[in-house]
């Protein structure tokens, strides 16, 4: 298989784990770094789905602030509500693609759902996504997407086609995607400084075995824009991404205006991440 | 219906009489204006004289004069959008005025004025600030210096847009020695900002083209000669808004004069068994092939023998009458262009179906005022086009019986976007006789991904996330060829609509056009509960009625309503079935083609 990454996960401790480990339905992953202040309203949206069974693994990747005890809190008051919940923490600060990679990997069920611990989810995202997939082969769902604020808009309205992923990512990493199919392409690459942009990757990394991803032609999810403050840096940053997303993935063609304007809207450089 | 019609044929001549008395009143106030005007421009004379004396003799430096305060000022109230929105129209309009005739008439080079107002317009801020998008001038040929003046005035004299009797009306004392208007307006008028027409704005599309502002070309001319062709708009959007206003609401009147076109210059007279060509371009939009599929489906029912040809399948055949689609697509696209002289298409309908102010509607102005006849697919449009000078007659692309695409579709077809559709929704449909509250989504909203659209959809996400809707929002910077990934075909937007029950309609951009293809061909006949913002009418359709409308931000809650009241349901069902039956009856294409072509079975 071209491309064959290995999965690189990290190493954690399970700090709260409440119910069964279930392989039925459905399993939602959330990186926590650093979000003592916005965490609790993610997992109140998580909580909230209209589908069950539901399990959820928090991964907190080392946060410097309060972030882990917050999350616990959370789990001793409302962990009850899922058929399995989580909370790891890394040993060390690894990153958000190992953070991700790390809860898929401890996921029990087919599906998984990545949700950033910066987002929200509408009530009945899981259960559509899911609903989606069910009768498809796509290798993941993703819905549309609202953005809320430093701006506002819309994301992921167009279907899948690898001739648009081409020039550029325009889905975000919000998806419910088959956790065989992460598997097969060694799951999220993990880079070297600076990290970025591993969800295109993924993507990619799909497009290449000619899986597909599932539009959902609804409003499912909220996106948090942040407004940047340290550009040059990023830009620096950017840069060093793009080159190494084209020498991973040869077939890309990136437009340079496209990056821009995608830049703006997804975010591709992940605030607040340490790296390893 | 059909008495309403009668009445409103008979009363086009005391309705353009009433029209050309506002005219003259108009005309007389802005008379007085321009008086008053004089006044203050002989006060300010003396003060700019003074400032041209000051010139001469220090020798200011151009850089600071370009940066003087008042020349920025002078450049600043060329367009209304410039003038601070607290003040009424009227006032903002004689305002304006003022400081126009001021500006053209302050004695500077209009080198320097020019060149002032482009520094201005340049910056980004500025234009951020007051709210001018302006065109990319990019995009365009620079235009041609110091043409002959000869063909200058040739030009002028062929447009439709320059009117003589208004234009001498108007300019009666500034004459002079010219004789011909034409030659007063080429020479002297357009450079004074005088229009060469009720239906042309010299500042308005100095403003909306500033490189040919500041090359001094003579405005109509560039627009006719060079302009229409590069797709420049040759209408502010605020324009055709204003000329539309008293139609918004009476489409009765609007189709007084688009139902009866120009009566010298009656369109072709086809009985049955006659040839018809339908041209449209293999290049363009896919929807224009439905509107081809769906007229010749008509007219064959109506008994002629109609044919779609697209420009790569072009030969000259023998045929008593030829329409060409989307003329702003066919004559440019592909093969196109080397078609665009041929005798064969000399006496063609044209069919119109772009809005005035846009790049799409001036691409096919040149051929529009060439053309004998112009249909239009839009009712507002249609009066417009006639009060311009174009024969233009309203053809609204109605009902066709057993016209199997925009037909039950029995299943959904397969396409990625449908892709997450499931059983049963996919295979079965619910019969028409059905409730709405049998269909299983609840909103259907497909169009283009506009920044007002995007926004409003993103302010009532909330909403949006709740129930089942179906919301296919497409980039449309990129040309919609079918078999494209993203495109939902009439087919399969047929089918989603007749499984949903509300169809939804929010505008592109702030102009309220009544999108008729979507709303009627995917709402009306599928008996879909159409739900629009506030939008411009169509006769025999009301609001509250037949469809439901609200300002955009009340939409959702409308919708709410519409879904979940019982009431509410039951005014959808209400709506949607006598928006059916009013749709079959007014519109059925048949019908309209029988009477404007005159068709006899």
């Amino acid at each position: 298989m071209k491309n064959a990454d290995k999965v690189i996960a990290g190493e954690f401790d399970a700090i709260r784990e409440t119910g069964q480990r279930v392989n039925k339905g459905v399993t939602v992953v959330v990186p926590l770094y650093n979000y003592q202040e916005i965490i609790c309203e993610t997992l109140d949206s998580v909580l909230a789905q209209s589908f069950r069974p539901l399990s959820l693994i928090v991964i907190d990747d080392c946060s410097a602030d309060n972030s882990l005890n917050t999350a616990q809190a959370w789990f001793r008051a409302k962990a009850e509500g899922f058929a399995w919940a989580a909370l790891l923490k890394h040993r060390r600060n690894c990153g958000l693609s190992t953070s991700r990679n790390t809860g898929f990997a401890t996921a029990a069920t087919d599906l998984v759902f990545a949700l950033d611990a910066d987002n929200h989810l509408y009530p009945q995202a899981i259960e559509l996504c899911a609903a989606g997939l069910a009768h498809s082969d796509a290798a993941f769902a993703y819905p549309i997407l609202e953005v809320f604020g430093a701006k506002r808009g819309l994301m992921g309205t167009e279907v899948w086609s690898k001739e648009r992923l081409k020039r550029g990512n325009y889905i975000d990493a919000m998806a419910l995607i088959r956790k065989a199919r992460w598997q097969q392409v060694g799951g999220y690459f993990v880079a070297e400084n600076p990290q970025g942009w591993e969800d295109f990757d993924l993507w990619c990394k799909f497009a290449e075995q000619d899986w597909h991803g599932l539009r959902i032609p609804q409003i499912l999810g909220r996106y948090r824009a942040k407004k940047f403050s340290m550009m040059r840096e990023t830009d620096k940053k950017i840069d060093i991404v793009i080159s190494r997303t084209e020498r991973r993935h040869p077939w890309l063609r990136l437009d340079p205006i496209n990056i821009a304007h995608d830049n703006e809207r997804l975010i591709t450089i992940r605030k607040g991440f340490g790296e390893c | 219906m059909g008495k309403q019609q009668i009445q409103g044929l008979s009363s086009p001549e005391v309705e353009r009489d009433n029209r050309i008395d506002k005219l003259r009143r108009d005309a007389n106030r802005r008379d007085r204006q321009i008086k008053e005007l004089n006044r203050i421009v002989r006060e300010r004379k003396v003060v700019t004289s003074k400032l041209e004396r000051l010139l001469a003799e220090h020798d200011v430096d151009l850089e600071a004069l370009r940066n003087s305060k008042s020349l920025r000022a002078a450049a600043l109230f060329q367009t209304p959008q410039r003038l601070p929105r607290w003040l009424n129209q009227k006032t903002r309009v004689v305002i304006q005025r003022l400081i126009r005739r001021f500006y053209y008439r302050v004695p500077l080079p209009l080198a320097l004025k020019t060149r002032a107002k482009d520094i201005l317009f340049r910056s980004a801020v500025v234009r951020r600030w007051l709210g001018i998008g302006i065109a990319k001038t990019l995009d365009f040929a620079p235009p041609p210096r110091n043409p002959d003046l000869q063909e200058q005035i040739d030009w002028v004299r062929r447009s439709i847009l320059f009117d003589s009797d208004w234009y001498l009306q108007k300019r009666r004392k500034s004459m002079g020695a010219y004789q011909d208007p034409v030659e007063h307006y080429v020479m002297e008028g357009a450079l004074q900002g005088f229009d060469p027409g009720p239906f042309f704005n010299t500042e308005d599309y100095l403003s909306l083209h500033p490189d040919v502002a500041k090359a001094k070309s003579n405005p109509l001319f560039h627009f006719v000669r060079y302009g229409a062709r590069e797709g420049r708009s040759g209408w502010a959007l605020e324009r055709v808004l204003e000329w539309q206003r008293p139609f918004m609401d009476d489409p009765e009147a609007a189709n007084a004069i688009a139902r009866s076109g120009h009566k010298n210059n009656p369109l072709p007279r086809l009985k049955a068994g006659d040839a018809l060509s339908i041209f449209c371009s293999s290049k363009g939009n896919f929807f224009f092939h439905q509107f081809s599929d769906l007229l010749c489906s008509a007219f064959k029912q109506a008994g002629v023998v109609a044919h779609a040809w697209s420009e790569e399948n072009f030969e000259r055949r023998d045929d008593q009458a030829k329409i060409i689609i989307a003329p702003h697509e066919f004559f440019y696209l592909g093969a196109g262009p080397a078609l665009a002289g041929d005798a064969y298409f000399a006496d063609a309908m044209l069919f119109n179906t772009e809005q005035l102010q846009t790049p799409w509607f001036a691409r096919a102005f040149e051929y529009l005022s060439r053309a004998p006849w112009i249909l239009d697919i839009n009712l507002q449009s249609a009066a417009i086009l006639n009060q311009l000078g174009l024969a233009t007659w309203y053809l609204p692309l109605g009902y066709v019986e057993g016209y199997a695409p925009l037909g039950q579709q029995k299943k959904l077809p397969t396409a990625p976007a449908l892709e997450s559709m499931r059983a049963p929704l996919t295979q079965t449909l619910p019969p028409r006789r059905a409730l709405l509250a049998e269909r299983l989504i609840d909103v259907l909203f497909i169009g283009a991904l506009s920044p007002r659209r995007e926004a409003f959809f993103a302010r009532h996400a909330a909403f949006f996330a709740n129930g089942r809707h179906f919301l296919h929002l497409t980039d449309l910077s990129k040309p919609l060829l079918q078999g494209r990934e993203s495109v939902v075909d009439p087919e399969a937007f047929a089918a989603l609509a007749q499984r949903s029950k509300i169809l939804l309609n929010a505008h592109q951009g702030i102009a309220p056009y009544f999108e008729w293809q979507r709303m009627a061909l995917y709402g009306f006949w599928q008996k879909t509960c159409v739900v629009t913002e506030t939008a411009t009418r169509i006769p025999g359709f009301i609001p509250g009625t037949h469809y439901f409308e609200a300002d955009l931000d009340r939409l959702p809650a409308l919708m709410e309503w519409l879904l979940r009241d019982p009431q509410g349901q039951n005014a959808a069902e209400t709506a949607r079935e006598i928006a059916f039956q009013a749709f079959k009856k007014h519109y059925s294409l048949i019908a309209v083609l029988r009477e404007l072509f005159g068709i006899t079975p």
